[in-house]
């Protein structure tokens, strides 16, 4: 059984952490980077990697983030209930005292460990109970919300519940509901000074003392930290931002620097994304990050904002991975096996003829293509693809290259057709020396299941090393669910492994979809298609369209 | 109205249309009128995640404290991968930090996905001239492929300038029983480079050829500042075809230099600061 907790802020660097073991947390670092974790709800989210399964919690700039293993399950509203405890915990004291100080680290620790244990405590307990009653685990399982019946009293608040208290109490957090008139925490006001130098005495006296009493103290303490908590999300909110106040200089400065309500900047920009071809969906998302970005100041400048959003809008078009294609397949060059790659996608969307221009591009770099036309349904896509490669032959045999194109086919068909044509077709080219398969898919209707579902045979058979989507950029708000289908296709180990998205030509400078596919799925972009041609396919100058974006 | 008063009246309308015409510049024509705000001198710590960036960048932030406190060999601060950079400054030269110049010293993480917000901050927000040097932190216990790759992309970038950018590769971890030694780091380096240049220059030509170009004008570059068009131009002006790369071919001087952020042995890269500042004044 392993599990850690640590709180970082975004410089990397940490505050606290809850047993030695960091590493594993970078894995946590780079989904957050790339934006691949799972939000529960805003600022409260999980990913799983390798055997753990991280939670993490985002206060301003703060994470306070823990990992077990996979196998554990604890309900998600007490981990985050426990993570915001924890931080609060670590902010109150920070906030008061210098915590590189020895007795305040000393405190802080003994007062987060306590939580973090009574929450492995929790589930320890619970995998108990669940080992007697196999029926409630199930019901427990399936439904990760579910807060199991404890023996010692009512743990279960759903957000909404209306205002609470949480009390410790012998080691368990007991809500009680009213005014809290029963607890006395009266003197916490004011002197806190004097009080924590007392409390500091006192918690030497304790380290002698009985561990039970020990534990009394620790839950004392926690009270106090805690007590006037309703889960103040947006408390620190603003705290940053200089001009929200009145008073002469914000007047001075909303005047020079002319800050706006961000309110009316969300709206603006939310609008312009969509002049550009963003889904509204996927604009709100953006404006909302921009927000939460700019620590929810009320009052920024345009300029900032404008700038916030290029800078945003740049990390979600550059790939997370390499894009250098031609330096992977010649790596694989001595494999036995050669390099399979895929296209899928609706209809007429471009597979075909961007397929061409791989094939056009990998013979241009002295490499071996057999095409491979695993559209076995549209009539005449075989023919179509015959005359790409003929056309390709001859402007190879012109050029000064020494590689070789063929296509693969056999003829139309249905159901298994098509991954027995692709499977022979990778064993053909093994035996032909080719280093790469192209392999053309038919169009599909993103929606109709009953199209979709032989991707994921068709996947599993062929093995690609790469799956392309090509997704036209004259699609509108359609993009997003496209993407996501055929994202989704493949089954649960298996997704798109880069986007095409083809004629961007003829969209000027509302290139919206690229936004639409890249955040409905966090798949980077290979290429684009520019025309009619083999050579109209380029590579994504992020540059170029975040500044067609926000112009 | 007197003559008093009209002079009055249009000195008044001088001042204001010079105010609005200048508020109106640095308003819609953005990028050309505002000066970001770290548009000063710099030092730049790169390279890859887990080299030990953020560990030398609050070692060197952080250190006239330690001195204060007389705790030389302190405590390297605990860290995970960095979700930003980390903006800070020293005063150089660190041998007499009390009649040193402030400098102002970025912390940059190694994700990938970062990798064009951090073109986009060397041109144009630090822009390259007041790039005084770039810190190459590497661990001396990794892997080199990727570490290749990531310089191939960034000497077109840092090489723009006439005399190119100066590097300082910090051979970090060699406190580690698996670190290796600082010429053999070198050596894999441009061997794995000389790989990637080869590779690069025998793809064939954009023009007329495949058409996939990067298509990354950059339209706002510097004043007296190259523009190679590509990574592909620039490599073949460095390295003429069947030549090895080494790293005496570029512009800017390569230093490579041995040491632990973990056991506090940086005073060769701590001199090297010092010869960069010495030198530039
Ligand atoms: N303007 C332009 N047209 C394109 C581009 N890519 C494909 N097309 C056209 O789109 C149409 C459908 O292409 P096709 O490859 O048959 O689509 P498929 O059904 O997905 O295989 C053809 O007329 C192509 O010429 C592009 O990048 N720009
Ligand atoms: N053994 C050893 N570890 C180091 C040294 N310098 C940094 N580290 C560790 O390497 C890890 C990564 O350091 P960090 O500064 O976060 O790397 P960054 O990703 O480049 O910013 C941390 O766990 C550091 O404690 C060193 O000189 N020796
Ligand atoms: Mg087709
Ligand atoms: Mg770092």
């Amino acid at each position: 059984m392993s599990q850690s907790l640590v709180i970082f802020n975004t410089s990397g660097k940490l505050h606290y952490q809850y047993n030695n073991k960091v590493h594993p947390f970078n894995e946590l670092v780079s989904s957050i980077v790339n934006e691949t974790f799972h939000e529960i709800e805003p600022n409260f989210f999980t990913t799983t990697s390798g055997q753990k399964r991280f939670y993490c919690l985002k206060r301003n700039k703060f994470y306070t983030a823990l990992y077990f293993d996979v196998i554990t399950t604890i309900d998600r509203e007490r981990i985050k209930r426990t993570l915001s405890d924890i931080w609060k915990t670590y902010a109150k004291i920070a906030e008061e005292e210098i915590v590189s100080d020895a007795k305040t680290t000393e405190k802080l620790q003994k007062l987060i460990d306590y939580q973090v244990e009574q929450l492995m405590k929790f589930k320890q307990e619970r995998n108990e109970l669940s080992k007697v009653d196999s029926g409630a685990v199930s019901s427990a399982n399936t439904s990760g919300t579910t807060t199991p019946v404890r023996k010692t009293g009512g743990v279960a608040s759903g957000p909404g519940t209306g205002k609470k208290m949480r009390k410790w109490d012998s080691g368990e957090p007991v809500e009680v509901s009213g005014d809290g008139t029963a607890l006395d925490y009266s003197e916490s006001k004011g002197e806190s000074g004097a009080e924590q130098s007392n409390n500091a005495d006192q918690l030497q006296i304790d380290q002698s003392a009985f561990k039970k009493e020990n534990d009394l103290f620790i839950v004392n303490e926690l009270n106090e930290i805690l007590d006037n908590d309703d889960d103040d999300e947006d408390d620190e909110a603003g705290e940053e931002s200089g001009s929200s106040g009145g008073g002469f200089f914000s007047k001075v400065s909303a005047y020079f620097g002319s800050t706006v309500p961000i309110d009316s900047l969300n709206k603006e920009f939310y609008n312009h994304l969509i002049s550009k071809n963003i889904s509204p969906p996927t604009a709100t998302k953006i404006t909302e990050k921009i927000k939460s970005e700019l620590n929810n100041q009320k009052q920024v400048t345009k300029q900032v904002y404008k700038q916030t959003l290029e800078t945003e809008l740049t990390k979600i078009l550059t790939p997370n991975v390499s894009t250098d294609l031609l330096y992977e397949i010649k790596g694989n060059k001595s494999g036995e096996r050669p390099f399979v790659i895929s296209v899928v996608g609706v209809n007429g969307v471009g597979k075909s003829t961007n397929l061409a221009k791989l094939a056009y591009w990998f013979l241009q770099n002295d490499l071996n293509v057999l095409i491979c036309a695993c559209d076995t349904f549209r009539s005449g896509a075989v023919e179509q693809l015959k005359v790409h490669v003929n056309n390709l032959q001859k402007l190879n045999s012109t050029s000064s290259s020494n590689s070789k194109i063929d296509i693969f086919e056999k003829g139309y068909g249905g159901g298994d057709h098509v991954v027995a044509t692709a499977k022979s077709a990778i064993q053909y080219a093994a035996q032909e020396n080719f280093d790469i398969v192209l392999i053309d898919t038919a169009g599909r209707t993103h929606s109709n299941a009953k199209l979709m579902a032989p991707l994921k045979k068709f996947g599993d058979a062929a093995n690609p090393d790469r799956i392309i989507m090509v997704g036209e950029a004259l699609v509108g708000t359609d993009s997003v669910e496209q993407a996501q289908n055929f994202n989704n296709a493949f089954g649960n180990r298996r997704s798109l492994d880069f986007f095409i998205i083809s004629k961007v030509d003829t969209v000027g400078d509302l290139v919206g979809t690229m936004i639409n596919m890249v955040m409905a799925t966090r798949v980077p972009i290979l290429f684009v298609g520019t025309g009619q041609t083999y050579t109209d396919i380029k590579r994504l100058s992020v540059k170029r369209v975040v500044n067609m974006l926000t112009s | 109205m007197d003559g008093v008063q009209i002079t009055l009246l249009t000195l008044l309308l001088g001042l204001l249309i010079t105010l609005g015409v200048s508020y109106f510049q640095s308003t819609t024509f953005g990028k050309i009128g505002v000066k970001s705000k770290h548009n000063r001198p710099t030092f730049m710590i790169l390279g890859p995640n887990n080299a030990g960036k953020t560990a030398l960048y609050f070692r060197l932030v952080n250190k006239l404290d330690d001195e204060d406190s007389g705790s030389g060999s302190s405590k390297i601060s605990p860290t995970v991968s960095s979700i930003e950079p980390n903006f800070g400054e020293v005063n150089l030269p660190f041998s007499s930090p009390s009649i040193g110049k402030p400098f102002q010293l970025i912390d940059f993480p190694g994700h990938l996905k970062y990798s064009q917000l951090l073109s986009k901050l060397m041109l144009e927000e630090v822009t390259l001239r007041k790039i005084k040097g770039v810190v190459y932190v590497i661990d001396s216990s990794s892997e080199l492929v990727e570490i290749a790759k990531n310089l191939f992309k960034l000497f077109p970038l840092t090489e723009r300038l006439t005399n190119g950018i100066d590097f300082l590769f910090a051979v970090n971890k060699n406190d580690l029983f698996n670190s290796r030694p600082v010429f053999k780091i070198q050596e894999i380096l441009e061997s794995e480079i000389s790989k990637l240049i080869k590779q690069e220059l025998s793809e064939k030509s954009r023009v007329g050829g495949s058409g996939i170009d990067q298509g990354d004008d950059d339209d706002d570059v510097e004043e007296g500042v190259a523009s190679f068009g590509d990574t592909r131009d620039f490599w073949s002006s460095v390295v003429s075809s069947k030549q090895e790369f080494k790293f005496e071919m570029l512009e800017g001087n390569m230093d490579f230099y041995s040491g632990s952020v973990l056991k506090n042995k940086i005073s060769p890269w701590e001199n090297w600061f010092d010869e960069k500042v010495v030198n530039t004044t």
